[in-house]
């Protein structure tokens, strides 16, 4: 089941990152990312509304916070970068160290707090997801 | 300052998917999650829209907001999934997997759009594809011993 669940957030996810790539081939490569942005979380909630209140009717306190925790880090990351950028960090320093650094801060507490085993095939997917994700990075 | 701003894309993007673990551990609903995540996002982006572009911050050509319904649509699905998985498993490899979605768009571009291959986005993209297979094959393992186990 984990796997099977992996592979749809795996596809759903690289899928829905392919929109700024679509903008850009139809010539809309101008649109306000910000823009953008608003239509395509507001089509996330409609989704996330349908599902949530098949069987529910209101989120529990701890869902609220650690939801809105999530956007704001979300939020909080991407301006981090964006900062970076505009105060003159290169690119090639920004997007690898942005992307791998978060990376290695979630390996990091999923093993010092809560004790995830990994055995050495485990670190050799990490290091070279690691490596992967630096190099897809690197702007061109 | 640079390197503050820096660190804080780091925390941002590291306490995200940490906050995905704490979701599990605090016994969240993954749909929970994902509405209230969404809702704030969309609260968030708005404003933000607003006050960069005035009133017409939504306004953008049909395509783009078609392209952006249909991403976002797939997006919701993606955390959704995401949740439910890193339930019964470990964050630190789901994460990685999640991350490495990031090479899609990038064989999408290559494959529809013709672009450029060059040697590091190959190498990238090679690497990318062994991790997955190796976090595949590890994963398989671990499902093995646990069933032997019982």
């Amino acid at each position: 089941m984990y796997l099977r669940y992996m592979t749809i957030a795996f596809l759903t996810n690289g899928l829905g990152a392919f929109g700024l790539r679509i903008l850009a081939g139809a010539g809309l490569g101008s649109v306000d990312q910000a823009q953008y942005l608003t239509w395509w979380y507001a089509a996330g909630l409609v989704m996330a509304a349908v599902v949530f209140f098949r069987r529910n009717r209101q989120p529990q306190t701890n869902e609220l916070a650690i939801g809105s925790g999530m956007a704001l880090c979300s939020l909080l990351g991407q301006t981090g970068m964006a900062m970076a950028l505009v105060s003159g960090l290169p690119g090639f320093v920004v997007f690898p160290v942005a992307t791998g650094g978060g990376l290695l801060l979630v390996v990091a507490v999923g093993v010092i707090l809560y004790k995830e085993p990994i055995g050495r095939l485990g670190y050799l997917g990490i290091t070279t997801g690691v490596c992967a994700l630096i190099l897809l990075a690197l702007p061109d | 300052m640079p390197h503050l701003y820096l660190l804080l894309g780091v925390m941002g993007f590291g306490m995200l998917g940490i906050l995905h673990k704490v979701a599990d551990h605090r016994r969240c609903r993954p749909e929970g999650v994902n509405l209230i995540l969404f809702l704030a996002a969309a609260i968030s982006m708005l404003a933000i829209s607003l006050w960069r572009t005035g009133t017409n911050g939504i306004e953008v050509p049909a395509s783009a907001w078609v392209t952006a319904i249909g991403c976002g649509f797939l997006a919701s699905v993606a955390i959704l999934a995401f949740q439910r998985g890193v339930r019964l498993g470990k964050i630190s490899t789901s994460w990685l997997v999640i991350n490495l979605s990031t090479a899609l768009p990038t064989v999408l571009s290559i494959l529809i759009y013709h672009e450029n291959v060059s040697l590091r986005r190959g190498l990238g993209l090679f690497l990318a594809v062994a991790a997955l297979v190796i976090l595949w094959v590890e994963r398989t393992r671990e499902e093995r011993s646990i069933a032997q186990a019982q």
